[in-house]
């Protein structure tokens, strides 16, 4: 019975000329998005490879150097996009491109996309995921808006259910017929974006080939597909439940511009009221007094050195820094080093835990806004969300470390007394390998994303559960 | 136009309850807008304010400490302090929000709004440590009064003229209004007019009372001007949806037709619209590569990091507080790594402002584009109104530069020759203060937005009055 209902609403909805239309118009917009998403990509990949080769080239042709110069001249690290981003750029062009690895300094990132483009960027990218988080539910309102109370006011609500077809089964039928009406949109699109995952994956390096990326796209897939059947489920219980079928797209519409155009603006309101953004102006201020006065505010900086040099000089068992066996100028920035790296440590986690808890705020706020969470999701499979940024970042800051402390023990342990004249060479530079960065897997993407997932999973339950209620109470006529 | 028939109509509407609410809805939508925008006015101001008054501040102490020494009538002591040293000064400069930004947050949330200017200063770097803010903020974008007014807006307006007459018809009274002596077009034309009155009234009203109530000042220069002009854009951009939601009612389909029609034109000018012309126009006119760029940078900066190691001709050029006590004076060091930097300016600088050029001129192409939309014509217009748009940074950075300029010529003279300063001498060190752009510039930019959001009005409008001649008055 229930198929047969499917394969009825399944057909009706294919000979409407106005799913014809809507679909038509969601595949070629999901194709353009496809299409231009991919080249972008291939084209920032191929950028990315030659600066970053450029910039590997200079460090080790930078001729003869003092090791700290060279620490001070330092590197770039070229943030990468994942294979699968070209699906989702996610918050990428609201965050820098490229962060220099200079001593002292844990510099942010710089060179914003966003800041580089016109204030039409700022109503966003059509990428496969705008379409699919907002205009496909908008697809599935208009093929669902009328099914029951369209066939209450035409009166064969009532003729059905008086020859004996369960509600619920009728219930199940048009879900099932509406379900298969996307999918026959949504599998040749499916296969379209593997098609592009694969011309995507072509030159990418061999971590983040096809086989890395299927399992972010499968999650990314399921995410998409339990955010659609809510939407399935919802249309069905407001259609159930409400009057007439323009009462029932009146509301489903209002829901889709709350929950796709005005939740979002307003949770990122709220997370900002109760988790206030520090100043940048705040954070370089705080930086700058902890490197001087010391973390806690004891310790300052002549003390620091004061203290460190007598401990050195008792190790070595010497009173003057001349006669210690290691070049005391190479010990001490090592030193200083790795206290400042203390001091970024904690105000860049202070900094970065504040935009973590008002992102979780926005998660939470999901509770409102399905499409919340799904972007969440979508976000973070993509490998384009703050979460992965964070894991760049710090892999970044860890090489950055090495290559001073790398400069440094080479200052340290070689140059003896010889502080103004030592220099190194490319057998030094060549000793700091390339930066290599691994994507985490799609794993550690889903244990990032656990809120989220649970929400989006509340919502497909609390929606099915509602059209079973609409269901029980809706009115023959 | 009919006042009877607007009286009226009026009339009516009061008694309908569902109308009623739907005004409460954006009476409230407009005023939390207002309310954010000028919290983050106030916020910015506060934010800038505070640095101002410490750079400020910093200054004073050093000038009072001198005073104090030179009063003191005793020789300055040696070393001499660094309030006498030409050396470590620098100004905090600062780009104060815009009187009316509350209208609109614009770009101000994404650009940076201080920079440290000292003899250093890279005009090419000004803001280097000033990218970071959370991006996911940045992508939601703000519920200030400019989002409101754009997105929301033209619901309200469509919700109170999808069934203008197709209400009417379906009610019957059409036929009954129509046989009396007033023609289709004037009744609609009174209808129109009432809504547009009625919803302009709500949405300049709640704007400027909200505005009154931050607290803003009136009187500054070119305020005024600016809200006339808001008042223009908001006028301009209600016409255009008006005019198409007669033009849609003017075809004479069911009320339920409309209301989807006018639903998706909305959702194809203001949702779709905008994010797929950024795709085609940052494909057709893709905007330079900022990897190069940082290559070019690394390039100069590995040069002349070569070329300091011969003129420093010792590591610490980076690090003078290592130096062996007496050995190196402070001064000459400066003037050395000032040298230095010069000279990496001079590699840099050709770099950065063809960079500049480049992008603008990219920009300038995609720009075009915007008058395919009107939502992105009106944010561009309510931008430049509010002050929070990108001509008024590259303003800022423009005098940042002119200041860096000035800042140079005050304190490298006195470097080199190693000056000794005077309490007097703070009097005459630079200060930065903003310019805002001339208004006329301003009323300028606008104006070719808002004849971009009338251009299509009067055919639309046409177009409707011509279909209104065949108007099916019955069933």
């Amino acid at each position: 019975m229930i198929f047969k209902i499917a394969r009825k609403e399944f057909l009706e909805m294919l000979r409407d000329g106005r799913f014809r239309y809507a679909a038509a118009i969601v595949f070629v917009l999901l194709a353009v998005a496809l299409l231009i998403g991919v080249s972008h990509y291939r084209q920032a990949t191929e950028q990315r490879r030659t600066a970053q080769t450029f910039d590997q080239q200079q460090w080790l042709q930078q001729g003869e150097r003092n090791p700290h110069s060279a620490a001070h001249f330092g590197k770039y690290a070229f943030k990468p996009a994942s294979t699968i981003s070209f699906l989702d750029r996610g918050v990428n062009s609201y965050l820098g491109i490229a962060v220099w690895l200079e001593a002292h300094y844990q510099n942010p990132f710089r060179y914003r996309p966003a800041e580089d483009a016109t204030p039409l960027h700022r109503f966003g990218e059509l990428t496969v995921a705008v379409v699919l988080q907002l205009l496909l539910p908008l697809l599935i309102i208009l093929l669902t808006f009328a099914a029951f109370a369209g066939e209450r006011e035409q009166g064969t609500l009532r003729q059905l259910l008086s020859i004996g077809v369960k509600k619920n089964d009728l219930a199940a039928g048009k879900a099932l017929g509406v379900s298969g009406a996307l999918l026959l949109l949504l599998i040749p699109a499916t296969l379209l974006g593997l098609l592009a995952l694969s011309f995507a994956a072509a030159d990418a390096d061999g971590a983040s080939g096809v086989g890395a990326s299927g399992g972010r796209f499968t999650l990314m897939t399921l995410s998409y597909l339990l955010y659609f059947g809510a939407f399935v489920a919802l249309a069905l219980a407001v259609s159930a439940s409400v009057k007439t079928a323009r009462m029932a797209l009146i509301v489903l519409l209002a829901f889709w511009i709350i929950n796709g155009l005005v939740l979002p603006r307003a949770a990122a309101d709220f997370a900002q009221t109760v988790y206030v953004t520090p100043s940048y102006s705040q954070f370089w201020d705080n930086v700058n007094r902890d490197m001087k006065e010391g973390i806690d505010g004891h310790d300052p900086q002549n003390q620091r050195t004061e203290e460190a040099k007598k401990m050195l000089l008792a190790q070595y068992n010497v009173s003057k820094v001349e006669d210690l066996p290691i070049n005391f100028a190479g010990w001490s920035l090592q030193q200083g080093e790795e206290y400042g790296n203390q001091v970024f440590d904690k105000r860049y986690n202070e900094l970065w835990e504040r935009f973590a808890a008002q992102n979780r705020l926005q998660e939470t706020s999901a509770a409102l806004s399905p499409l919340l969470a799904v972007r969440s999701l979508s976000m973070s499979f993509a490998g384009t969300d703050f979460h992965h940024h964070r894991h760049f970042a710090n892999d970044a800051e860890t090489y950055r470390r090495m290559l001073n402390k790398i400069m440094n023990e080479d200052l340290m342990l070689n140059a003896g007394n010889a502080n103004r004249s030592y220099t190194a060479n490319e057998t030094l530079w060549s000793r700091v390998p390339d930066f290599q960065y691994q994507l985490p897997d799609a794993a550690w993407a889903l244990r990032t994303q656990l809120v989220s997932v649970m929400i989006l999973l509340l919502w497909f339950i609390g929606t099915t559960l509602f059209s079973l209620f609409a269901l029980r109470r809706m009115r023959v006529e | 136009m009919n006042t009877r028939i607007m009286k009226l109509d009026l009339r009516l509407w009061r008694a309908d309850r569902t109308l009623w609410v739907i005004v409460m809805l954006f009476v409230l939508l407009f005023g939390y807008g207002v309310f954010n925008g000028a919290r983050w006015t106030q916020t910015r101001a506060r934010q800038v304010a505070d640095l101002q008054q410490r750079a400020d501040e910093t200054l004073a102490k050093s000038r009072a400490e001198l005073a104090e020494l030179e009063n003191s009538a005793k020789p300055l002591p040696t070393p001499a302090p660094a309030a006498a040293l030409p050396t470590g000064k620098n100004y905090q400069a600062v780009l104060p929000p815009a009187t009316l930004s509350a209208l609109a947050i614009g770009q101000s949330d994404l650009y940076p709004y201080t920079a440290t200017i000292d003899i250093y200063a890279a005009k090419h770097a000004l803001f280097n440590f000033y990218e970071q803010d959370n991006p996911l903020n940045l992508l939601a974008g703000r519920f200030d009064l400019a989002f409101v007014l754009i997105f929301l807006f033209p619901l309200l307006i469509i919700a109170l003229t999808y069934n203008l007459l197709s209400a009417e018809r379906e009610g019957g009274t059409l036929q009954l209004t129509l046989a009396q002596p007033v023609t289709l077009r004037a009744f609609v034309f009174s209808k129109v007019t009432m809504r547009l009155l009625v919803v302009l009234a709500l949405a300049v009203g709640v704007s400027l009372l909200g505005i009154l109530l931050s607290r803003t000042s009136l009187t500054g220069n070119g305020t005024l001007a600016r809200l006339l002009l808001f008042v223009v854009a908001v006028t301009a951009y209600a016409l255009f949806w008006f005019a198409l939601a007669i033009l849609v009612n003017a075809f004479g389909k069911s009320s339920i037709v409309n209301a989807v029609a006018l639903v998706a034109l909305w959702l194809l000018l203001v949702v779709v619209a905008p994010s797929l012309l950024n795709l085609f126009a940052n494909a057709m006119h893709p905007v330079p590569s900022r990897l190069e760029y940082v290559s070019k940078i690394r390039e100069a900066d590995n040069y002349t990091r070569s070329y300091g190691q011969k003129l420093l001709a010792e590591f610490y050029g980076d690090h003078p507080e290592l130096t062996p006590e007496g050995k190196l004076d402070l001064n000459d060091f400066t003037v050395r790594f000032y040298t230095v930097r010069q000279e990496n300016q001079r590699r840099v600088l050709p770099a950065a402002e063809q960079f500049d050029e480049q992008l603008g001129k990219q920009q300038r192409l995609i720009n075009a584009y915007r008058y395919l939309s009107p939502a992105v014509v009106m944010q561009d217009t309510l931008n430049d109104i509010a002050g929070t748009s990108r001509a008024r940074q590259q303003h800022f950075v423009s005098q940042l530069h002119t200041f860096v300029d000035r800042w140079q010529e005050h304190f490298v003279p006195l470097v080199f020759r190693k000056t000794q300063l005077r309490a007097s001498d703070y009097d005459a060190m630079p200060r930065f203060q903003f310019q805002e752009e001339a208004t006329a510039t301003i009323a300028r930019r606008v104006t070719f937005g808002l004849l971009g959001l009338l251009a299509p009005t009067p055919f639309i409008g046409l177009l409707a009055f011509m279909k209104l001649r065949r108007y099916p008055v019955v069933g």
